[in-house]
C-alpha cells in the first residue's frame, strides 16, 4: 500500500469489500432465478461503460447488456414454462421465470481487492456450479456442472457499490456422472472435431470474441480472468474490460 | 464516506459480526461432517429458553420445530439410521465400528448475510455443494454428488452469535460412479456430426440424455416433520423464499415474516397445501 489510509478509509474499504461479495451473491441467486430485470436493474451501474463478457464477445453500455440478458432471456423461460405446463398443470400456478433452477453458480475461492482511492473493487471467483433439473419421479433432480471463472469490478457510485464489469469464462459444462470430459474430447479430436469457440446462437455484443474456450485436448492454460492485486485506482490496467474505465461516464 | 446512521465503532462491530456469521456457519459443515450433532446442537444453536422453543430445522418435506423435535429427528433419527447402516456394513467387515463406511462434507458457498438493522439478528443464504457417502444393504457402499441451498436466521445471544432457524433445501444426489458415454458442452463442443444439424439430445455438441434418477436415496432421511412444507424441487425457486437477504438496506429488526422459520415468507399461492 503506497499511501496510509486513515482508519475511516481501511472501514469503508473492508465495508466494501463485503458488500461487493453479497454483490456477487445476490446476481448469483437472482440468476437461478431468472430475475434477470431484477439483477440489472438492481444492482448495476447503469452507464456505456458497463460491460458483460462471455467467451463470445463483449457487451458494452447497460443499454446492450440490458437487451442482450433481459429481452432475449425472458422469453425462453417463458417457452419453457408452456411446454412443461403439456406435462404438469401444476405448473399454472407458478411464477414461470422461476420455474428453472437451472444455473445454481455457486462462488467460491474469491479473491476480493478495494482500490486504495475506495472508488472500486475486483474480484475474481470460481464456480463448481450444478444445473439443477427436475425430475418427474422424485422429489429432487438431475443435473450438471458448469466449471466458470469469474472477473468482477464494482464502482462505488452516490453511495452504494455497484456492478460495472463482467467476464465469464466457461471451462467445461460436465455431466456428474455421464462420460469424462477429457476422454470424449480426445475421442472427438480423433475425429477432427475440435470445441469450437463461443455459444451457437451467440447473442449481439459490440466486441466480438472468442475470449474464452471451453476445454479441448489441444487447449492451453487460458489466463482470461487474472485475479486482482491491489491497485490504486480503476483503469485500463485494473480492469476487466479494459477501454472502459472512465469515471466520468459511471 | 461517512455513515450517517452508524459511529465508526458501531461500524466495526458489524464488520465483525458479518464474519463471526460466516465462522458460525461454515464450524456446523464440520460439526455434521464429524456428525457431531448433538454437540452441535448444545454448542451452535440457541440457548435461551424463548428462542428454543422456536428453532426450526427443516428439510425438503416441512419443519422440525422447538429444539426437542430437532433432537428427535436429528441426533435420533440419524442414530438409528447409523445403527441400521452398521449391520449393513458388519455383512462384509464383521468387526466394523459405529460411523464406519458413512461419510460426508457438505461445503457452503455464495454467502449472502444480512446483518438487521438493529444489528440483533442476521440472515444467511448459501449454496450447499457436498459429497456424501453410505453404506448399502447388500454391505457395499456408495458416494454421491449432492447439491442444495441452506437458509438461515441467527440470534445475538450474550454477545454471541448462535443458530436460530436453518433450512436445508436438497437439490440432487448424483451417484459418483461414473457411466459410459458422451458428455456433451453446448458452450463449444464439438459441432453436430450431422452437416447443418443442431445439437441434439445425445448427439455431439448437444446435451446428453439425462438418466432417470428415480427417487433420491436420501429421501427416507427427511422423517415427519412438525409444521409440513414441501420443497418440490422441479418447481425451483417457486418452493424457496424468492426474498433474499436485502443486499443494500437490511431489514431493521427481525421479523417472523421474513424468517426461515415455519412462520416465514407466506407465500398466497401455497395456502392451499
Amino acid at each position: 500500500m503506497k499511501q496510509k489510509l486513515s482508519f475511516e478509509q481501511r472501514l469503508h474499504n473492508a465495508l466494501g469489500s463485503q458488500q461487493c461479495e453479497n454483490i456477487k451473491s445476490t446476481h448469483s441467486y437472482l440468476h437461478g432465478m431468472m430475475y434477470s430485470a431484477e439483477e440489472w436493474d438492481g444492482i448495476w451501474n447503469r452507464s456505456k461503460d458497463a460491460t458483460w463478457a462471455h467467451s463470445f464477445g463483449r457487451m458494452v453500455g447497460f443499454d446492450q447488456i440490458w437487451w442482450d440478458s433481459v429481452c432475449l432471456v425472458d422469453p425462453g423461460a417463458y417457452q419453457q414454462f408452456l411446454k412443461a405446463m403439456e406435462t404438469d398443470p401444476e405448473v399454472a400456478r407458478k411464477d414461470p421465470r422461476a420455474m428453472g433452477k437451472n444455473a445454481c453458480h455457486a462462488l467460491s475461492s474469491g479473491v476480493v481487492e478495494v482500490a486504495e482511492d475506495g472508488k472500486s473493487c475486483r474480484s475474481t471467483y470460481i464456480t463448481p456450479g450444478p444445473f439443477v433439473m427436475g425430475g418427474p419421479n422424485s422429489l429432487v433432480a438431475g443435473g450438471r456442472i458448469l466449471n466458470e471463472r469469474y472477473g468482477s469490478d464494482f464502482v462505488y457510485n452516490n453511495g452504494r457499490w455497484e456492478y460495472l464489469h463482467e467476464q465469464v469464462c466457461p471451462d467445461g459444462f460436465m455431466d456428474y456422472n455421464n462420460g469424462n470430459w477429457a476422454h470424449d474430447r480426445y475421442e472427438q479430436a480423433k475425429k477432427g472435431n475440435f470445441t469450437q469457440p463461443g455459444y451457437h446462437n451467440p447473442p449481439p455484443v459490440t466486441d466480438p470474441g472468442p475470449l474464452h474456450v471451453d476445454y479441448d485436448v489441444v487447449q492451453t492454460v487460458q489466463k482470461t480472468v487474472y485475479w486482482p492485486e491491489p491497485y490504486e485506482t480503476l483503469d485500463d490496467e485494473h480492469s476487466f474490460s479494459p477501454g472502459r474505465n472512465n469515471p466520468n461516464n459511471y | 464516506m461517512m455513515n450517517q446512521r452508524y459511529t465508526n465503532e458501531e461500524l466495526v462491530v458489524r464488520l465483525w459480526d458479518k464474519e463471526e456469521v460466516k465462522d458460525l456457519m461454515c464450524r456446523r459443515c464440520y460439526y455434521k461432517q464429524n456428525d457431531w450433532r448433538q454437540r452441535e446442537l448444545d454448542e451452535l444453536w440457541v440457548r435461551g429458553a424463548e428462542y428454543r422453543a422456536s428453532a426450526s430445522l427443516a428439510n425438503n418435506l416441512g419443519y422440525f420445530v422447538g429444539m426437542d423435535d430437532i433432537k428427535t429427528y436429528y441426533v435420533d433419527g440419524i442414530a438409528g439410521k447409523r445403527q441400521v447402516q452398521l449391520e449393513m456394513v458388519r455383512k462384509t467387515i464383521p468387526d466394523a465400528q459405529y460411523g464406519n463406511s458413512v461419510m460426508n462434507a457438505h461445503t457452503y458457498h455464495t454467502v449472502m448475510v444480512e446483518l438487521s438493522g438493529d444489528g440483533k439478528t442476521a440472515r444467511y443464504l448459501a449454496y450447499d455443494h457436498g459429497h456424501q457417502t453410505d453404506p448399502q444393504p447388500d454391505g457395499t457402499a456408495k458416494g454421491y454428488w449432492t447439491s442444495g441451498h441452506i437458509l438461515a436466521d441467527l440470534v445475538k445471544e450474550d454477545g454471541v452469535w448462535k443458530i436460530w432457524h436453518i433450512k436445508s433445501m436438497h437439490d440432487l444426489s448424483i451417484p459418483a460412479a461414473p457411466v459410459p458415454g458422451a458428455g456433451g458442452n453446448p458452450f463449444g463442443g464439438p459441432p453436430p456430426e450431422e452437416a447443418g444439424g443442431e445439437p441434439k439430445e445425445g448427439g455431439p455438441g448437444g446435451p446428453p440424455p439425462q438418466p432417470d434418477m428415480g427417487p433420491d436415496p436420501y429421501e427416507d432421511d427427511y422423517g415427519t416433520p412438525t409444521v409440513a412444507k414441501p420443497y418440490i424441487v422441479k418447481y425451483a425457486w417457486n418452493d424457496l423464499p424468492k426474498q433474499m437477504p436485502n443486499t443494500y438496506v437490511p431489514n431493521e429488526t427481525y421479523d417472523p415474516k421474513i424468517s426461515y422459520g415455519p412462520d416465514g415468507h407466506p407465500d398466497p399461492l401455497r395456502s392451499w397445501r
